[in-house]
């Protein structure tokens, strides 16, 4: 029976909507948007508050009128008289033109409305995004229920303020970070216990001073960093971290100051328009590492970078059982009027693992290696069981 | 698996049998199992429940209690078959909420909400939110025959105090 068919023949039934329970009512509200949801308070008596008890909220400040009608609409959702948890919150939020106490508070009240069911978190969950806003001190916040956190082009009162933020919320299993180009943060600093995933994304022309940390036992998916217009020859382009069953990752984007990722067994990096010299310090924090794949999205003729000059990293020497080079097979970019077919640099990348790699038992290379696979497999090599494959 | 049947009673005095196993998406069975209060040769009586209504409870719960299985035994399946297998389940639950009139509709949210059953109560609570959306609240009125207790005094009021909702 098609609806309309049905709403003619019910047309002098009575109202059975209105007479569901508030629960099932405001579960019905919470799959409509915050606005459509506020609608339906003119439908009767019945309705008039029930948008207020609705366990979520979609709201776009960008959407109302340029003055205090947004601030006004979430302080009476928020009001303290509401007990109702939170499941979803989805908050968008100019703080530039508003008042970042008010903030604070609304935050506090979602806060407070979580903790009041919090026998609940299993099953009840907060998505938490917060887009263009300044984040001030948030040291008295706590997020109980928060598992996804999205952070979009956010600014912080200082580095601290991030990691308060990512404190807060014990159960986060994933935080996406698109980062805003002044957002006055020198180092990202991500410790979790219960994160499963991260993903960062960042625009900066500049990022020498850029850098990423990463504290989580149990990451699962991969760390992600991305300069999408990083010129700079000293950085890192374009790196992942993929960590298995790995205890701790770091993850630098510069070179500088590297930390030790020791449990690291799985590392997968790509460069971007980048040089690669830093490979050994980067293998050098690494000194567990088992097995490695490095991703050149184009690798210029590097004559100056001399491999042989830093000594080989600990994990080159021990544990490091797997590698695998990737380039494009066709590399037709032009760069400073040179062709970039980098076969020197292929050459010097497969001779460096190949002659240092003690443990190295398989070493896979892209197809764009075929012009000089031969050579590569002519290449005495240190470790005897090691073998070179093309894939 | 095992395939333990037990007999459920509805108001009107149906009985209808059902596997155990697809019984538990009803949280309020699926305790009286745990502590043991189910006798086997005894139906359990749902006295909010009426036949035609816990028909459909059941017919939900059989085509459920499959597909969760089946997440078990292809953990590792592919992601198109993940797809796959979501869609004929969302294809399925279009169909059956697509065969029943709106009386039936909140009928059956009450009978889920009695047995509590969530993934019944979201699917009902989502085909009865579609229903509302993009209307205009004159709209949903009719549609679910809700009498507009408001003066017409009242109801600018309400305008006015989210008029941004309202334009």
């Amino acid at each position: 029976m098609d609806f309309q068919t049905s709403v003619n023949e019910k047309q002098r039934n009575s109202d059975r909507i209105s007479n569901l329970p508030d629960s099932l009512l405001c579960q019905i509200l919470s799959e409509l948007s915050t606005k459509e949801s506020v609608c339906t308070s003119v439908l009767s008596k019945r309705w008039r508050h029930l948008y207020l008890q609705v366990p979520t909220m979609d709201l776009d400040c960008n959407k109302f009128p340029p003055d205090d009608v947004f601030v006004s609409f979430v302080d009476r959702f928020l009001g303290s008289d509401n007990h109702q948890h939170l499941n979803r919150f989805n908050f968008i939020y100019d703080v530039y033109d508003h008042d970042a106490s008010r903030f604070k508070s609304w935050i506090n009240a979602v806060v407070r409305r979580r903790v009041s069911h919090f026998n609940l978190h299993s099953e009840t969950l907060v998505n938490l995004q917060l887009c263009r806003v300044f984040l001030n001190h948030p040291e008295s916040i706590s997020l109980p229920c928060v598992k996804n956190m999205h952070l979009d082009m956010v600014a912080y009162h200082a580095d601290s303020t991030l990691e308060t933020l990512i404190a807060s919320c014990p159960v986060l299993e994933e935080l996406t970070i698109i980062r805003d180009p002044n957002d006055l943060l020198e180092v990202v600093c991500v410790r979790s216990r219960s994160l499963k995933s991260f993903k960062m994304e960042s625009e900066r022309w500049e990022c020498n001073d850029h850098a990423v940390a990463i504290d989580s036992p149990i990451l699962k998916s991969r760390g992600f960093f991305e300069n999408n217009y990083a010129r700079k020859i000293s950085t890192v382009g374009n790196m992942y971290i993929f960590a298995g069953t790995v205890e701790v990752i770091h993850e630098f984007c510069e070179i500088e100051q590297l930390p030790q990722f020791s449990s690291l067994s799985h590392l997968h990096a790509c460069f971007r328009v980048t040089s690669w010299e830093m490979l050994p310090n980067l293998l050098e924090s690494c000194p567990n590492l088992h097995s490695v794949i490095l991703e050149f999205d184009c690798l210029p003729e590097t004559e100056h970078i001399d491999l042989s000059a830093v000594s080989v990293p600990q994990c080159l020497l021990s544990s490091l059982e797997l590698v695998h080079l990737k380039t494009p097979y066709v590399v037709n970019m032009q760069r400073e009027g040179r062709p970039l077919t980098g076969t020197s640099s292929k050459m010097k990348l497969a001779k460096y693992f190949l002659e240092n790699g003690a443990a190295l038992k398989t070493l896979t290379v892209s197809a764009s290696f075929c012009n000089i696979i031969n050579k590569i497999k002519s290449v005495s090599r240190i470790s005897s069981q090691c073998e070179v494959v093309m894939d | 698996m095992s395939s333990n049947m037990i007999m459920l009673k509805s108001s009107d005095g149906a009985s209808f049998e059902i596997e155990e196993a697809a019984a538990r998406k009803s949280k309020i069975i699926a305790n009286m199992i745990e502590v043991e209060c189910v006798d086997e040769d005894k139906a359990i009586p749902l006295q909010n429940v009426t036949g035609n209504i816990l028909a459909l409870v059941i017919e939900y719960c059989n085509k459920h209690i499959v597909d969760d299985d089946d997440d078990v035994a292809t953990e590792e399946a592919s992601e198109e078959e993940e797809e796959a297998k979501k869609k004929k389940v969302d294809d399925w639950e279009a169909e059956f909420m697509n065969s029943m009139s709106l009386e039936t509709m909140f009928e059956l949210l009450l009978a889920a909400n009695y047995l509590n059953i969530k993934s019944l109560i979201d699917l009902v609570c989502q085909t009865i939110a579609n229903n509302i959306k993009d209307k205009t609240p004159e709209e949903v009125r009719k549609i679910f025959s809700i009498e507009n207790d408001f003066t017409p005094e009242e109801e600018e009021e309400i305008r006015k105090e989210n008029a941004w909702a309202f334009g």
